[in-house]
């Protein structure tokens, strides 16, 4: 998605909450989708920043997402796309 | 699962990443198209991950800018192994050769099986089938099985009908053998009609000949019912002789006799158990030896799956071991299990054909069990037709 100017950006979020329009495509922001807790889908994000055995680091627009757990895997790491699975025990917005 | 197949197909290797940090090199991957997956920690900081081989390629090229240690670890799918057997033609040929085989010997009758004769010798459905050049060895599709039962029968006797089926290699012969008919005497002989039975005649309709007993008659077995001679009233010697016809229908009484031993020797549980699995693989079962020398099973299907391609079963057993220990039965057991035999024993007597009316059960208690007697009143028919001597 090409840079928007700093003016466009609230009347892009006012348009996207008033017209009830998805905000992953308009605004970019992170899909994140839990399935219980052993599988976790974030659609959207920049970029892996770490990854562990036990810590996700996960960079979005909305900023730095961390997932923690246990046994952890990336199942599928696609551009804009990454599938966790595991034993996922919290997700905090840093 | 069918993901998992398609990656296997495809083939992929799984490579170590070393570095600092080698998500780095992950990241770039992932940026420039290449597929990871299954990306896990392998311990010391170090990540375990799978790719395409084409990945592969790309990734090392990719790994001069992230400078992480990069090594495969195992190559998994059909194309590594198909490399394996370029080295090995005999194995793959050999492989070839036996389900070509296979697929060619498959289409042969190897085996002839002939099912339903019961007064009909099956070596004289095979002698037929031989007669129309049908062997072991016979190409299936040599064999015209529509009309084939049809000509079967024609070769034979007493045959009613022939079903011939395929199954694979086998040839199923279904026969169904004629039943005769039942011997008659014309119209035109001269008969009597005769009692084939001790009864109480309950009905009697005549419609050729002369009766000779009436409703409430006791009869017993052989004693005329019906005269096929016809002598007119005040005529002695003039008489005239006819094929005898009614309808008679008597009240006949069967008994039927059991007695049950007060005591018995039944099985009964100890009280100890014992917990074992089976496996059941492609019809083939295998079980935990018992430690009981008799016992009891309930039996739970715990999981059913696949393995390499054959059906298997995992089921978990409860034994409950048994002994032998002799039982005393009570009155109303002994009642029960004694008038169900009695009344069993005289039904057994009882033709298909007659309608039970009433029956009684009297019980006798003696010092060792309980004897009962059943006694069923029918309503049956009770003529038989009987030739009237010439002369």
């Amino acid at each position: 998605m090409k840079a928007t100017r700093k003016s466009e950006k609230p009347i892009r979020k006012g348009l996207t909450e008033t017209l009830d329009l998805p905000a992953d495509v308009l605004l970019d922001e992170p899909m994140i989708t839990a399935e219980g807790k052993r599988r976790l889908t974030i659609e959207n994000h920049k970029g892996v920043e770490e990854f562990d055995g036990e810590k996700l680091l996960v960079r979005t627009s909305a900023g730095m997402l961390s997932v923690s757990g246990r046994t952890l895997v990336l199942e599928d790491l696609g551009c804009g796309f990454l599938l966790l699975t595991g034993e996922i025990q919290s997700l905090a917005w840093i | 699962m069918s993901l998992s197949l398609w990656y296997s197909l495809k083939g992929y290797v799984r490579i170590q990443i070393k570095g600092n940090p080698p998500i780095r090199l992950l990241e770039l991957a992932r940026e420039n198209g290449i597929a990871v997956r299954g990306v896990r920690s392998g311990g010391d900081g170090a990540l375990f991950a799978c790719v395409t081989p084409d990945g592969f390629k790309k990734l090392r090229e990719l790994n001069r800018r992230a400078r992480c240690t990069v090594r495969i670890t195992e190559r998994v799918g059909a194309p590594f192994i198909l490399a394996g057997l370029r080295g090995r033609p005999m194995l793959l040929w050999g492989g070839i050769s036996a389900l070509v085989m296979l697929q060619l010997l498959s289409g042969f009758v190897w085996k002839i099986e002939v099912a339903g004769c019961l007064n009909t010798e099956p070596e004289q459905i095979v002698s037929a089938l031989y007669a129309e050049g049908i062997t072991e060895g016979t190409p299936v599709s040599s064999i015209d099985h529509s009309g084939l039962g049809d000509r079967l029968i024609l070769r034979t006797e007493g045959i009613a009908w022939i079903g011939v089926t395929i199954e694979g290699t086998r040839l199923l012969i279904e026969v169904v053998e004629e039943t005769p008919a039942p011997a008659t005497l014309d119209d035109a002989t001269p008969t009597n009609i005769v009692a084939s039975k001790e009864a109480i005649i309950a009905s009697i309709f005549v419609y050729e000949g002369e009766a000779a007993v009436k409703k409430g008659d006791s009869v017993i077995p052989g004693q005329t019912l019906v005269s096929g001679t016809l002598t007119p009233a005040g005529t002695e010697t003039s008489s005239r002789l006819v094929h005898a016809r009614a309808d008679i229908t008597g009240r006949v009484w069967y008994t039927g006799r059991a007695y049950v031993s007060e005591t018995t020797m039944e099985y009964v549980r100890t009280g100890r158990t014992q917990s074992a699995s089976s496996i059941e693989i492609a019809g083939m079962e295998a079980t935990e030896p018992s430690e009981f020398a008799a016992y009891d099973t309930e039996r739970e299907v715990t999981c059913t799956c696949s393995w390499f391609f054959l059906p298997m079963t995992v089921v978990s057993e409860n034994r409950s071991e048994i002994i032998k220990s002799e039982v005393i039965r009570t009155e109303e057991e002994l009642q029960k299990l004694s008038g169900e035999a009695s009344f069993s024993r005289a039904s057994e007597k009882i033709p298909e054909d007659a309608r039970i009316m009433d029956y009684k059960t009297t019980y006798q208690r003696t010092e060792t069990g309980m004897i009962a007697v059943t006694v069923i009143e029918t309503n049956e028919t009770i003529s038989a037709v009987s030739p009237i001597p010439a002369g």
